[in-house]
């Protein structure tokens, strides 16, 4: 069976009889790409499980009052950068700058990453998470999910000229961080 | 050192790793939360209607009460002898250990009338309201318990 179009999924999450099965296939097509998005922003496995689930249980209460004005993927990865910010501001309660949660990350992505894998990777999401957060999550966006300046404008409320900026900026920042180190 | 980096070499390769069976069972535990909490808020938005109706009916138990004596007077006043007679009244009630709510006949016309009124309010009340609202006026600090 091939994959179901978001409109059939949304019509079927909108009936009360069909809610479960809707919201089931809702999941199972979505549920890979915003968790490696959100793994990309909290890096640790347990906390973007969190975050993911905490995504699709908004995404169950709220789907009735969905109204269709964006695309549902948009609304999908907003839901899951929200949850990602909120979860990682929560940290900040313990630790006290933007440097700290990055120092943060930074340690977790070491301790959790793949025994034995290629060290330009690392280095790689280390230059990703030492962004700030705007110009990380264009990057995330654009870089892993090849989505279009439109859409991404949909999902972090911004301008379209001001996201290709910080895009610009981040891939260059992200250059000189590998080269450096 | 190298003074150009080729992001093509990265592609989308990672270095996390993911528990084999974690997307198998995502969707199933998801949907079973999901549905826990539903159910869950919905029986507090439940709650919360029961006890505003509730509340709601003892503002206007109040309101009815302080309008009726109020009516009684001249001029939106209350008469002197209707507040000395719910003086004296509360004080006998004290006195001889009696529930301000229990109906005494001997009282003035005034205050029987409200106590009728109590009377017709709490008669179309049903047994969980009345239950509800006893227990809400058991746990009110302020409500002072009669002596026994």
């Amino acid at each position: 069976m091939g994959e179901r179009s978001d409109e059939f999924i949304l019509s079927m999450c909108k009936r009360v009889e069909s809610k479960d099965a809707g919201f089931t296939l809702l999941m199972n097509k979505y549920k890979e790409k915003i968790y490696w998005h959100i793994r990309r922003i909290v890096v640790s496995h347990h906390d973007a499980q969190d975050v993911l689930q905490e995504t699709f249980i908004n995404v169950y209460r709220h789907i009735d009052k969905f109204e269709g004005k964006s695309k549902l993927y948009t609304w999908l990865y907003r839901i899951a950068v929200n949850e990602s910010i909120r979860l990682l501001n929560n940290k900040k309660i313990d630790v006290t700058s933007y440097e700290e949660i990055c120092d943060y990350l930074v340690n977790t992505l070491r301790d959790t990453s793949i025994e034995g894998c290629d060290s330009i990777l690392i280095k790689f999401q280390e230059a990703i998470l030492k962004l700030p957060e705007k110009q990380r999550m264009v990057f995330n966006l654009r870089y892993y999910e090849e989505l279009s300046y439109e859409d991404i404008s949909e999902i972090l409320n911004s301008s379209v000229n001001a996201l290709k900026t910080n895009y610009h900026l981040a891939r260059e920042k992200v250059k000189k961080y590998i080269l450096n180190n | 050192m190298n003074t150009d980096f080729d992001f093509k070499n990265i592609g989308k390769r990672t270095p996390y790793k993911v528990p084999d069976d974690f997307f198998d069972q995502i969707t199933e535990k998801t949907l079973m939360e999901a549905k826990r909490r539903d159910i869950r808020s919905r029986k507090i938005r439940r709650l919360w209607f029961s006890v505003a109706s509730v509340a709601s009916v003892a503002a206007l138990i109040v309101f009815g009460l302080f309008a009726d004596i109020d009516n009684t007077g001249k001029g939106g006043a209350i008469p002197l002898d209707t507040l000395n007679n719910l003086t004296s009244l509360n004080d006998t009630s004290y006195e001889n250990g009696d529930s301000l709510l229990s109906p005494d006949l001997n009282s003035p016309s005034g205050t029987r009338s409200n106590r009728s009124e109590i009377d017709k309010v709490i008669s179309n009340m049903s047994d969980e309201e009345i239950k509800l609202l006893a227990d809400i006026s058991y746990n009110d600090l302020f409500f002072e318990q009669p002596q026994q």
